[in-house]
């Protein structure tokens, strides 16, 4: 199966490097994809030397815009798996097999890396936790699915989702958005045990300035996809 | 005579707003979609201001006290969905916005490779 390995690089200067030697070392048989997000450091550069397998956004999209321009890309080259995998080294590669596994059975459209469910390794601050909680609860009240780690960005899907996502993905905290669009639609999203790290460069696109704004939004936008995609539900 | 001197203002204003959201249509410089809502919006004004037994019956029938009340009601009303229509407006471009950019993104990594492929050979 043709996997895609989605990266996306926001001033990840100091990782991004390693994170790909890992991911080369663990997952050779995947393609990844930079998707480098007007970076206002060396990134771009480090890119270039370098001879990664990157794209340029001309203007800075934000997450989601540049994770929706990897599934894009995804769907021009004709990818059956797409995999979003941060830049900031959160994520080790080694678990990308494991990710991958349930969706290539076609046991689930989408798997996520979730960093709770054997509750090892880096578990994030309380503040966090308690958010990511939160808007945990949100989801099962709305779609009756729990998923523990909802802001995880270590996903996988198949190629329908990739397409889903390629005309309608959330701009900015798109990662609970998406779980709950999916749901609502009748696609499978499951949970897969991994351990993630602490990131080792760069810094979050949630800082805590912005975390009751993340909160506000992101609940508001999740009531929101409720209700305009409850009637489609009955059709899968 | 103080009564209609101050209808003579409004009715001349509200003209020169009207004929302004006419010439900037003329001039291309509004685009019709988006002239729509001023266009109902100062031809409602103007009416009011020429005919002003409107406002006074519209005003009973909405038991409004002052009938210059109802015309502000009326306004803000208008001035909320003109605003609502220009969030709307900008969501949709920024979308486009978004699209435009991804695909050039994509465009552009096509390009480079091949023009790599090119100064290889």
């Amino acid at each position: 199966m043709k996997t895609l390995v989605i990266i996306p690089c926001y001033n990840e200067q100091d990782s991004i490097v390693k994170v790909i030697a890992n991911l080369k070392k663990h997952a050779p048989q995947v393609d990844y994809l930079i998707v480098n997000d007007c970076s206002t450091d060396n990134s771009g550069e480090i890119l270039r030397k370098n001879g990664f397998n990157y794209i340029n956004c001309p203007i800075n999209l934000g997450i989601g815009g540049g994770v929706q321009t990897g599934y894009l890309y995804a769907q021009e080259f004709g990818y059956d798996i797409a995999v979003q995998m941060d830049g900031d080294g959160q994520h080790d590669p080694q678990y990308l097999a494991a990710v991958i596994a349930p969706v290539a059975r076609g046991e689930l459209d989408m798997s996520i890396g979730s960093r709770f469910v054997s509750r090892e390794g880096f578990q994030s601050s309380f503040m966090r936790r308690f958010g990511i909680g939160i808007i945990s609860n949100l989801i099962f009240i709305l779609t009756g699915k729990r998923v523990k780690d909802t802001t995880s960005g270590f996903r996988a899907c198949n190629k329908e989702l990739i397409a889903f996502f390629a005309t309608d993905y959330a701009d900015d905290f798109p990662e609970p958005e998406a779980i709950v669009a999916c749901l609502s639609n009748g696609y499978r999203v499951g949970e897969v045990a991994v351990i993630m790290d602490e990131r080792q460069g760069g810094v979050s696109s949630i800082r805590s300035f912005k975390s009751a704004y993340y909160m506000v939004k992101v609940c508001l936008s999740l009531i929101v996809h409720r209700i305009s995609f409850s009637k489609k539900k009955d059709g899968r | 005579m103080e009564e209609l001197k101050l209808q003579i203002i409004l009715i001349t204003g509200c003209f020169c707003f009207l004929f302004l959201i006419l010439f900037l249509l003329k001039k291309h410089k509004l685009e019709v979609k988006y002239a729509i809502i001023w266009l109902a919006f100062s031809i409602t004004m103007t009416l009011f201001a020429c005919f002003p037994y409107i406002v006074f019956v519209l005003g009973d029938i909405t038991r409004v006290i002052n009938p210059v009340n109802f015309i502000f009601l009326i306004q803000i009303i208008f001035i909320l969905f003109i605003l609502l229509s220009v969030s709307a407006v900008v969501s949709g471009f920024s979308k486009k916005i978004k699209q435009l950019a991804q695909t050039n993104a994509i465009l552009e990594k096509r390009v480079r490779e091949l023009e790599h492929k090119f100064k290889g050979e």
